[in-house]
C-alpha cells in the first residue's frame, strides 16, 4: 500500500493526521520522514505499534497499583522513547511528564496522568491505523 | 571467555568505505527491547545499503557480537536481563584493541546518565526519535575515527615487530662483538678495570693482551658516538691488536696498522681516540702511544708524585698513515708504581647538582688511597654521582706493575693451531742494515718459527731469548750503547733516544740469526745462534754479564734462566744458547 494515495500533500503524509484545534496527536514532520523511511514496511511497524504499547500500558497500570516506582519510571521512559520514535510526540511529552511525576508527584497525580496517556495513545493508534490504512 | 577472540582485520571493502561514493555495506548490530525502536534502526540503516542483526536485549547482544562480530553497535540503554552499559563494557572487552564504536540509543536527558554510557566505553549517543541524518553523520564520524584506529594499531604493530628484530639482531650481534673484542686478558692480575657502557655496545673499547715475550699490552679507545657504530668499528680494532700483539708487533705498527684501518672505513666525524700501553715482563718500564686519551697518570708506592704521560697524537682514524706520529713514550717505572688511564666519561661524569667528577677529585683520589686508590676512586666516583644517569661511557683503567709477569690461566689470546709435528730443521736470517733499520725485524723470525713448528707453548720464551740476543747484538755489539744509562728514568728515555740515532747514523752491519731444531724424546732442542759485525767486547765485560736484575741488566741472566746453555764466542760478537723441552 501507499501513502501517496490517500492525500494531494507533497510527502504523501495523509490528511487524517493533522486534526484540528488540538495538539496533533502526530508530529507533521516526523510523521512524514517516518512514513517515507519505513515505505511498504509502514503497516508492519503500526501493527507491531497497536500490539506492543497496550501491553506496556497494561503494565503501566500494574505497576502505579503496585506503587513500584522504579518499574513505573522504566515503563513510561520506554514508552516516551517508541512514541517518539512513532512521531506521537504529544503522547512522548505526556509519558515525559509521567516520569517526573513518578520522582516527586502524588500517586493520585500519577494515576491521572496515565489515564491521560491512555486517552492519547487511542488517538495515536486510530492515526497510525487510518494511515496505514 | 577463554581467551580474547581473534580480532578480524579490516577488510580492504570496509576500508574504502568513505573513499569511494557509495559506501561498501557495513553490519551493525542493533540492540532494543522495543520492537518498533529496532524496525526504525532497520529501516534507516538498510536505507543506508547496511546490513543488520537484532538484539533484544543486553546478553543477546554479547552473544550475537561473539558470532557475528559486527562493525558497529547500536545499543539502548534500559532493558531486561542485562542493560546497555554492562553489555557494552563487554563487547569492548571482547573487542580488545579493536575499535568498534558503540553509539547509545537513548531518551536520556540527565547528565548522570550520560556521563555513564561513557563510562561504560561508549563512543557516541542518539536521542529518540531517531533522525536519519544524524545517524549517517555519527556513522561516518566514526568510521573516520576508526580508520583512525587501524592505522595506529597498524602502525603499533609494525613498530613492535621492527623492535623485536631489532632486540633479537642486537643481542645476536652482542654476542659476536663480545666473542671478538673481550678474548684477551683483561682478567690478568695486574688489571683492574671499570667499564659502564651508556648503550649496549660501548663506545669505549678495552683491549688486552700479553706479548709472547710476556709483556702486557693493553688498549683504551673511545670512539665518537657510541652504539652500533662504534662497536662495527671497534671490530677490526679489536682484531688487529689480538693478532699483531700476539706476533710481537711493536705499538708503533699496531697503531699503524689499526689508524689505516679505521682511516679507510670510518665517515669523518667517527674516530677513535686510544692509548696503547705496554707494560715489560719485569714491570720495570711502560711504553705508551697516546692519542686523544686523558694524561695517563703513573702514581708512585705512597701517593706522594703523581706523573703525566699526556696525549701527543691525532686519535686514530683521522689522519692518513703518512701523516701519523707512531713514536712512544717511555717512562720507568719503580715498585710498587700504579699506572691509571680512563677515558674523558669519568672526570665529565656530572652530579644532580651539573658539577663535574673532574681531575681535581680523581688526583685527590689517587693521593689519598694509600693501598688501594683504585678503590677509592671507583667508591667515590659512585657516591659522586648518585643515580644520575651517565651521558657517556666510563672506562678506568689500573696497572699494577707487581703482578705484570703472571699471566691469567684463562689467558686465550696466543693459542695457534701447530701445523707441522716437530722435524729437524735449520733456518738463517741474516738481517742488513737497510733491515735493522726497519721497525720491527723480529716478528716475521718468530711467524717463521711457529708456522713451521709445533713450539706453540715455548712461543714466548722462544722469542724473549732470540729478543734478547737481536737486541744485545745491535744495541751494544752493533751500536755501542752503555746499558748503564737505563738505571735512571732520564737515561732511560735517553738511551732509547741515542739508539735512533745511533742506528739512523749506523753506515754499515748485519746480524745474523739461527735457528736449528732437533727433535728429541717427548720434546725438542732448539739452538739459536746470533752474530753481529760489530767487534765484540775483547777486554770488557759482556753486557749484562754482571747478573745485576735490574731492568738493562737482566738481559744476561735471563738467558741463562731460560735456557740449557749459553755460550758467548770470543770476541763477544756471536752469542750461542740451547733451549731444551719438555
Amino acid at each position: 500500500m501507499s501513502g501517496r494515495e490517500h492525500g494531494a500533500h507533497r510527502t504523501g503524509v495523509p490528511k487524517t493526521v493533522v486534526q484540528d484545534g488540538a495538539m496533533p496527536a502526530l508530529d507533521e514532520e516526523l510523521f512524514a520522514e517516518l512514513f517515507s523511511l519505513m515505505g511498504e514496511n509502514f503497516g508492519g511497524f503500526v501493527s507491531v505499534f497497536i500490539k506492543d504499547t497496550p501491553v506496556r500500558l497494561a503494565a503501566l497500570r500494574a505497576a502505579a497499583a503496585n506503587h513500584d516506582r522504579e518499574q513505573l519510571n522504566q515503563l513510561a521512559h520506554m514508552l516516551k522513547g517508541s512514541a517518539a520514535n512513532a512521531s506521537a510526540m504529544t503522547l512522548s511529552s505526556r509519558c515525559a511528564r509521567l516520569e517526573t511525576l513518578v520522582r516527586d508527584g502524588s500517586p493520585e497525580q500519577i494515576d491521572e496522568q496515565i489515564a491521560c496517556i491512555e486517552a492519547e495513545y487511542q488517538r495515536v493508534a486510530a492515526a497510525l491505523v487510518e494511515a496505514a490504512r | 571467555m577463554a581467551e580474547p577472540l581473534p580480532v578480524p582485520l579490516p577488510g580492504a571493502e570496509t576500508q574504502s568505505a568513505l573513499e569511494s561514493a557509495a559506501p561498501a555495506p557495513l553490519r551493525f548490530l542493533i540492540v532494543d527491547d522495543e520492537r518498533t525502536n529496532l524496525l526504525v534502526l532497520r529501516a534507516i540503516l538498510e536505507h543506508a545499503g547496511h546490513q543488520v542483526i537484532e538484539a533484544d536485549n543486553g546478553a543477546n547482544a554479547v552473544l550475537a557480537f561473539e558470532r557475528e562480530r559486527p562493525d558497529m553497535v547500536l545499543m539502548d540503554v534500559m532493558m531486561p536481563v542485562m542493560d546497555g552499559y554492562d553489555a557494552t563494557r563487554r563487547i569492548k572487552t571482547l573487542a580488545g584493541s579493536h575499535f568498534v564504536p558503540v553509539i547509545f540509543l537513548t531518551a536520556l536527558t540527565d547528565e548522570a546518565a550520560l556521563a555513564r554510557c561513557i563510562e561504560a566505553g561508549g563512543d557516541d549517543f542518539l536521542t529518540k526519535p531517531y533522525n536519519r541524518v544524524i545517524l549517517q553523520s555519527k556513522i561516518s564520524a566514526l568510521l573516520r575515527l576508526r580508520e583512525l584506529y587501524w592505522v595506529r594499531e597498524k602502525q603499533r604493530d609494525e613498530i613492535q615487530l621492527h623492535h623485536q628484530r631489532l632486540q633479537q639482531e642486537q643481542t645476536l650481534a652482542e654476542r659476536i662483538f663480545s666473542k671478538v673484542v673481550h678474548r684477551g686478558c683483561l682478567d690478568n692480575p695486574a688489571i683492574r678495570y671499570l667499564v659502564s657502557p651508556v648503550a649496549l655496545f660501548n663506545g669505549d673499547l678495552l683491549l688486552a693482551a700479553r706479548r709472547p715475550s710476556g709483556g702486557l699490552l693493553v688498549m683504551l679507545g673511545d670512539f665518537t658516538g657510541h652504539g652500533l657504530p662504534a662497536a662495527v668499528a671497534a671490530l677490526p680494532a679489536a682484531e688487529i691488536f689480538y693478532e699483531m700483539t700476539a706476533k710481537g708487533y711493536s705499538i708503533g705498527e699496531i697503531v699503524g696498522e689499526i689508524n689505516h684501518k679505521l682511516k679507510s672505513m670510518l665517515p669523518p666525524e667517527l674516530f677513535l681516540a686510544a692509548c696503547l700501553l705496554e707494560l715489560d715482563v719485569s714491570g720495570a718500564s711502560l711504553a705508551v702511544w697516546n692519542g686523544g686519551i686523558p694524561d695517563v697518570l703513573i702514581r708512585d708506592a705512597n701517593g706522594k708524585t703523581l706523573r703525566r704521560l699526556p696525549s701527543r697524537h691525532l686519535p686514530l682514524g683521522v689522519v692518513n698513515n703518512s701523516g701519523l706520529d707512531r713514536s712512544i713514550e717511555l717512562a720507568r717505572l719503580d715498585a710498587g708504581d700504579r699506572i691509571y688511564v680512563y677515558t674523558d666519561g669519568l672526570t665529565e661524569a656530572a652530579n644532580s647538582n651539573g658539577e663535574m667528577f673532574g681531575d681535581q677529585r680523581l688526583s685527590r683520589c689517587l693521593a689519598e688511597g694509600a693501598d688501594d686508590p683504585y678503590a677509592l676512586l671507583c667508591a667515590t666516583l659512585a657516591r659522586f654521582r648518585g643515580d644520575i644517569a651517565q651521558r657517556d661511557d666510563i672506562t678506568l683503567i689500573e696497572l699494577t706493575t707487581a703482578a705484570a709477569g703472571q699471566v691469567a690461566a684463562t689467558d686465550t689470546s696466543l693459542s695457534v693451531v701447530p701445523p707441522h709435528p716437530p722435524a729437524h730443521w735449520r733456518v738463517t736470517l741474516e738481517l742488513k742494515i737497510d733491515a735493522l733499520r726497519q721497525a720491527a725485524p723480529l716478528p716475521p723470525v718468530l711467524q717463521l718459527v711457529t708456522e713451521l713448528q709445533a713450539l706453540n707453548e715455548h712461543r714466548e720464551r722462544i722469542y724473549l731469548i732470540v729478543a734478547e740476543l737481536f737486541n744485545n747484538a745491535l744495541e751494544h755489539g752493533l751500536l755501542r750503547l752503555d746499558s748503564a744509562l737505563k738505571d735512571s728514568p732520564q737515561g732511560f728515555a735517553e738511551y732509547y733516544r741515542l739508539r735512533e740515532q745511533a742506528l739512523a747514523v749506523l753506515a754499515d752491519g748485519w746480524i745474523e740469526i739461527e735457528l736449528a731444531h732437533v727433535p728429541r724424546q717427548g720434546g725438542g732442542r732448539l739452538t739459536v745462534q746470533v752474530r753481529d759485525s760489530g767487534p765484540g767486547f775483547a777486554g770488557q765485560a759482556f753486557p749484562g754479564s754482571a747478573g745485576t736484575m735490574t731492568a738493562s741488566g737482566r738481559g744476561m741472566a735471563l738467558l741463562r734462566s731460560l735456557c740449557k746453555t749459553v755460550v758467548v764466542h770470543a770476541p763477544g760478537n756471536h752469542v750461542e744458547v740451547v733451549y731444551e723441552w719438555p
